[in-house]
């Protein structure tokens, strides 16, 4: 089943899991079922709105997530997604 | 910077919040510091120097966050941020996502919070912040999408216990 992987800079600020699965066929769903096991997670991924922060990105299967906003992207049984931060300033 | 007493002042800082202490022989020090490398957007000292006290983060990546302490800074938990509702489809003005947490206010006898914010929403809280609801009698005036200054080019929420509310807009 696809898996959610979590940068271990997460852990800094919040109790979030190293990994979590989840019988999913979009991201969003996916998420939300990591997010059930860590309500305080969601607000450091996603913004008011339900939207990826700017600053967080999401890999599925090494390509980057398209759709910042419905996050409907689909999974495979075997898919792999990271949700990292974005490498940002200079 | 904010001060619930002669003698103690906490001040808010990109690297963190600091409270100080003063003492007749040594003048003012660090007493003790919170959230070290992180950015402190605004602190509410507890009402008489001691109990529950407030600080906001603004965690970049991350966004903004609420934590909470009961002990006047001994230890401190995560509250969940105040979040903008559901944006209508086509709503003007800035995007209903709170950007960060610029000053927090309480009433004197604490029964009521508020928190002013960018993208320039008020909440108030009745539950001693452990749930915040946006003023909607401030956010839906129609001359809000005209507001602009405040804060980092964007409007500004900035609430006084005396007045409830004071967008420092033009």
């Amino acid at each position: 089943m696809p898996r959610v992987l979590f940068t271990p800079q997460l852990r800094r600020f919040v109790d979030a899991p190293e990994h979590a699965d989840a019988q999913a066929t979009t991201l969003r769903a996916l998420l939300d079922s990591a997010f059930l096991v860590a309500p305080m997670l969601r607000g450091y991924v996603l913004d008011d709105q339900g939207h990826v922060r700017p600053n967080v990105v999401i890999f599925i299967d090494g390509r980057r997530c398209t759709d910042r906003v419905r996050l409907a992207d689909a999974l495979a049984p075997d898919s792999t997604v990271h949700v990292l931060q974005a490498l940002s300033g200079g | 910077m904010s001060t619930s007493a002669a003698d103690r002042a906490w001040v808010c800082t990109r690297k963190g919040l600091f409270e100080m202490r003063h003492g007749s022989t040594t003048g003012w020090r660090i007493a003790r510091s919170h959230f070290l490398g992180e950015p402190v957007s605004a602190v509410l000292p507890p009402l008489g120097g001691g109990g529950r006290m407030f600080a906001a983060l603004n965690l970049g990546h991350f966004g903004a966050k609420l934590q909470v302490s009961d002990d006047a800074g001994g230890t401190w938990r995560e509250l969940p941020a105040p979040a903008y509702p559901e944006q209508p489809p086509g709503a003007e003005g800035a995007p209903w996502k709170l950007v960060q947490i610029w000053t927090l206010e309480s009433a004197c006898d604490a029964s009521r919070l508020w928190l002013g914010t960018l993208p320039g929403g008020l909440f108030a809280s009745l539950d001693h912040g452990e749930t915040w609801q946006l003023d909607r009698s401030l956010w839906d005036r129609p001359e809000r999408t005209q507001w602009m200054g405040g804060g980092k080019g964007r409007p500004a929420c900035i609430p006084s216990a005396r007045t409830r509310a004071g967008p420092t807009s033009c």
